[in-house]
């Protein structure tokens, strides 16, 4: 898988998460791509959301890579970033969540989507998640 | 935990269990704190008449001690308070992802707009014709949002994964404190910490929350009060295992315009 393809996943990943109940923001970890390629040995392929995402700016820029169908003045797209390399892919994301759903279950239900919808992609090598609440609340 | 009359306190899972705050109706009257004197306590972190009694509990202490120190020495990093201000006063319009899309400032966008109205409604009840605090009140207590707004430690939460890894940010919770308490009338959240080892599945952690009592409201019914939201957003929110949750009051707080600290 490309990084254009693993690109599209990204974006893919992203409105997944946006669309699960009890979701209310998606957003990349700040510092996500430097970290990455300085933590995993054999990195193949760093990327963000969107298309042409670029990992290093999706991750450190939180801004980054998607968010190119969305106006200047809108939300941004929701992006995840996804690190692949010759022994694992491991898709890294921050959710805020609404603060009428129990934070923990709407964790768990990102998760079982995003790792479902990762199973259906033969090439890529042991998914897993890293996953984030980083806020509570309407907006 | 402290015997401070003005502090409640205990949480075993009901929420119908014991308080520390006092039934002595001549200590849960609020009384009106001179300004000066609010500025002596805001400027130390604590109220002169409360710091005694509060410091009896080393390590929520040493949590304060450390909060103060920190709000004292934080870098002005990040999207900055007037800029967030503006925002707010624009109706949150054009849209600023730098502000929107990040926690910390997302976080204080909000506390400042708890701020607001409650200063609105002091307004319109005209409680402003009564003494005020010290002017940097309000900027007071947005300093330490703006610290509590921080990532902070990562919590963990059960994951059915064995290799995904799932987690509520230090930062979250706090504000999800804060905007427990000041959902409470008459309750401003002034600080809040998680006191122990949160990164630990399983550990037992207390959480402290100061808050200033609207003057005029019973001070024990409010701290009770504050109490039990906080323990119902954490249940709901989080899986920390919560042995108590320590509300103290700090202060009694009169707002009007001219004492917003600027914000």
């Amino acid at each position: 898988m490309d990084d254009r393809q693993l690109s599209r996943l990204a974006t893919e990943l992203g409105a997944l998460a946006a669309e699960t109940p009890g979701v209310v923001r998606v957003q990349a970890r700040p510092g996500f791509g430097t970290a990455m390629r300085r933590a995993v040995d054999g990195l193949t392929a760093v990327v963000g959301g969107g298309d042409g995402g670029d990992g290093d700016s999706a991750g450190d820029g939180g801004v980054g890579g998607a968010g190119s169908d969305s106006p200047a003045t809108g939300p941004s797209a929701p992006i995840v970033g996804i690190v692949a390399s010759r022994a694992e892919t491991r898709v890294t994301l921050d959710i805020a969540v609404s603060d009428e759903a129990s934070g923990p279950r709407v964790a768990r239900d990102v998760a079982e989507s995003l790792l479902g919808r990762l199973a259906l992609e033969p090439d890529l090598l042991e998914p897993s998640l890293d996953l984030r609440i980083v806020g509570v609340g309407p907006h | 935990m402290s015997d401070d009359p003005t502090r409640s306190s205990g949480y075993d899972g009901d929420e119908s269990g014991p308080t520390r705050a006092s039934s002595d109706p001549a200590e849960t009257t609020p009384s009106t704190a001179g300004a000066d004197a609010t500025a002596d306590a805001l400027a130390q972190g604590l109220d002169p008449d409360r710091a005694v009694a509060a410091g009896d509990a080393v390590t929520t202490a040493d949590a304060e001690a450390e909060l103060d120190a920190a709000v004292d020495a934080a870098p002005d990093d990040g999207v900055s308070l007037e800029r967030i201000a503006d925002y707010l006063d624009e109706g949150r319009q054009p849209y600023d992802p730098l502000i929107e899309d990040d926690p910390s400032a997302l976080a204080q966008l909000n506390a400042l707009r708890r701020l607001r109205g409650v200063s609105d409604q002091l307004l319109s009840d005209e409680v402003a014709a009564t003494p005020a605090p010290a002017p940097s009140w309000i900027a007071d207590v947005m300093s330490r949002v703006r610290l509590e707004s921080r990532s902070g430690r990562e919590i963990p939460l059960t994951s059915t994964h064995e290799r995904t890894t799932l987690h509520i940010t230090e930062g979250a919770v706090r504000g999800l404190i804060r905007e427990a308490g000041d959902a409470v009338d008459g309750a401003l959240v002034i600080s809040c910490a998680i006191v122990g080892d949160v990164a630990q599945p399983d550990a037992i952690v207390t959480v402290d929350v100061a808050i200033s009592a609207l003057y005029g409201v019973a001070v024990q019914p409010l701290a009770d009060e504050v109490r039990l939201a906080v323990v119902r957003h954490l249940e709901q929110q989080t899986e920390l295992v919560v042995e108590g949750v320590d509300v103290t009051v700090r202060d009694v707080h009169q707002l009007d315009d001219e004492h917003d600290g600027g914000l």
